[in-house]
């Protein structure tokens, strides 16, 4: 479950545009759901090889160039999946607590 | 003093302590051994060194770059012992472990939902739908329904209500659902996956509909199955019901009516008779029956439905909704028409007819004369009295025995014989107009045989409304009178001295006082 979750933090995270490994696991990390880097790297390349992102480099100051990725078609109709049966999942979850 | 490395790091270079590079490699080789079942472990293992490539010209921010122990460590924590790597590492044991506590946990029709299955569908999917449910090959399915819809005519009906009471699959999660698999992130990814590679079509993911999950069991396992059992016991229940009623407005509309006593007339023509001519005939009247019937009809159907399939939602909350409206229009319907019936009734008419009696007689037989009726149907109905009544029904006319007889002194010297036809009507002319229909005959001989029709008749046409007829004989004091026993049913409050009952005057021989009739000894 806990890989699920993270998975479609990952993807909503690209839903908003085109980021790089740093820059989710940042985002990740800043909503408390990421402690370390590392376990998004697995995630991205296999998702990547799956079809649901696609990546271009870029060039950076600071170091080696970066993986920016993005979602492709078929990760956004993923994604809008697992959004549809993340807000049913909550809603099922939250109708016990408050009953 | 220390020794420093040149190392090639995601293509930069840097200037390493020996003791951190030793550090370094030792936990890249531990990252590549735990990744060892990961899919493009290469492209993974030198994205990590690229962003350790990336934080390390973070730290060391002089030139020459070195790198220090403490460098790493720092990287190493950013990124996470391999442990912390995840489940990722592990893809094989962790699916295993998932499908068995499913299979062991939870039946497979436990989390199955009934879905229209647009993927295999003919005309609407529901045959794949329900195949899906029951696991069964779609073709069986599809020749059940054709059996019913052939041989009953109901497998449409059914099938056109089922086809608009049940969602159709649209989310992948709905999918799952529907063929028995839970709704993992995993499963999804495959159906997604499915579409992909089968259809180019784009899914309609805007009017996904949400489905509230049934949370995961927990232990009141018992209790729960038996309430399962109970909501399907009922479910089943209503089904049947649902059927019934279903079968049985088809029947109303289509088929023959419900036969009385082995006879070859239908209800339907019955009511005919008793339904106002013109715009509120039987078409009007089978409309306003099967629109009262559909409210229920449904509301019994996505009943069963949901407690059978726990099926619910806001299509049919819609369905149900509009076929109460129907159902509302239906009974507004028939208030309508048994308002129009009633105002048919609301004004009487009547007809006199005047007998002629022979001369010279005076001791009387009056018996009734049974009516010959050619071919026809017999109803009987029991009407206020409790006395049953008869009906005869031919093709065009209507037989009645509604004969009703008195008997009353006169002041003049000679007898009379009268009767009077009666109707209701909306207008009292139409009232009168519809007496003056009703056909009746009395018969008389020279020896004072007064032989009365013991059914009237009238045109089919002029409908049931109230038409009687009222049989008086008026004779003078001092002549005699014989009532055949077959009059007793019709003697209707007959005055006379003994205050006996209508039934016990029959078949005895009276003597007119100017007091009525007094027995004749």
């Amino acid at each position: 479950m806990r890989k699920g979750v993270l998975e479609l933090c990952a993807l909503r995270v690209l839903g908003r545009g085109e980021a790089y490994a740093s820059g989710i696991s940042e985002a990740l990390k800043q909503a408390d759901l990421l402690v370390v880097e590392g376990t998004l790297y697995p995630l991205l390349t296999r998702m990547k090889n799956a079809g649901w992102l696609d990546y271009r480099w870029e060039e950076s100051k600071s170091g080696p160039p970066r993986k920016y990725y993005q979602l492709t078609e078929k990760g956004r109709i993923l994604l809008e999946a697992l959004n549809s049966e993340w807000t049913a999942f909550v809603d099922a979850v939250n109708s016990l607590k408050n009953s | 003093m220390k020794k420093t490395i040149d190392i090639n790091l995601g293509g930069m270079l840097f200037h390493m302590d020996e003791d951190a590079y030793a550090v370094l490699s030792s936990y890249l080789e531990a990252l590549r051994r735990h990744l060892a079942a990961t899919e493009g472990r290469e492209e993974v293992l030198s994205d990590i060194e690229a962003r350790i490539a990336e934080l390390f010209s973070q730290y060391a921010a002089g030139s020459p770059k070195v790198v220090t122990v403490l460098n790493v460590q720092a990287a190493m924590s950013t990124l996470g012992q391999p442990q912390d790597f995840g489940p990722e590492a592990e893809p094989a044991s962790e699916s295993s472990s998932e499908s068995s506590s499913e299979s062991s946990s939870e039946s497979k029709d436990r989390r199955r939902r009934l879905y229209r299955d647009a993927d295999d569908k003919v005309i609407g999917g529901v045959c794949a739908g329900f195949a899906n449910y029951f696991s069964i090959d779609v073709v069986v399915v599809r020749i059940v329904f054709l059996v019913l819809g052939f041989f009953t005519g109901f497998g449409f009906i059914l099938y056109l209500i089922l086809w608009a009471a049940t969602p159709k699959a649209v989310t992948p999660a709905e999918r799952l659902a529907m063929k028995g698999k839970p709704a993992t992130f995993e499963n999804i990814r495959q159906t997604v996956e499915e579409e992909f590679r089968n259809v180019e079509s784009k899914i309609n993911n805007a009017e996904s509909r949400r489905k509230v999950r049934n949370a995961s069991k927990s232990v009141g396992d018992f209790i729960a199955s038996l309430v399962q059992g109970l909501a399907r016991f009922f479910g089943m229940v209503f089904l049947v019901f649902a059927l019934l009623l279903g079968a049985g407005i088809l029947i109303a509309v289509f088929g023959n009516g419900i036969l009385q006593e082995d006879a070859q007339v239908s209800v339907i023509e019955l009511l005919g008779i008793f339904l106002p001519a013109g715009g509120f005939g039987k078409a009007y009247f089978w409309t306003a029956t099967v629109l009262v019937l559909i409210g229920p009809l449904v509301a019994l159907l996505l009943l069963a439905l949901r407690l059978l399939f726990r099926q619910q939602g806001l299509v049919q909350r819609g369905l149900l909704g509009a076929a109460l409206i129907l159902s509302v229009g239906g009974i507004v319907m028939m208030a309508l028409l048994g308002a129009r019936i009633g105002s048919e009734f609301r004004e009487e008419g009547s007809v006199v007819h005047s007998v002629l009696l022979p001369e010279q007689v005076q001791t009387w037989n009056l018996a009734m004369e049974s009516t010959a009726v050619m071919g026809g149907v017999e109803f009987n109905f029991n009407d206020d009295d409790l006395d049953e009544s008869s009906w005869i029904l031919t093709d065009d006319r209507v037989y009645y025995e509604g004969i009703e007889i008195d008997l009353r002194p006169t002041v003049r010297v000679k007898p009379s014989l009268e009767w009077t036809a009666e109707a209701q009507g909306g207008s009292r002319r139409a009232a009168r107009e519809r007496a003056g229909g009703i056909d009746f005959q009395v018969r008389t001989d020279s020896t004072g045989q007064i032989f009365v029709g013991d059914l009237l008749n009238y045109a089919k046409a002029d409908r049931f409304r109230g038409q009687r007829v009222q049989l008086t004989l008026y004779l003078p004091v001092g002549q005699r009178v014989h009532l055949d026993p077959n009059t007793s049913a019709y003697l209707k409050d007959v005055s006379n001295t003994s205050d006996a009952w209508d039934e016990d005057m029959a078949g005895r021989m009276w003597l007119m006082t100017d007091q009525g009739l007094a027995e004749f000894k």
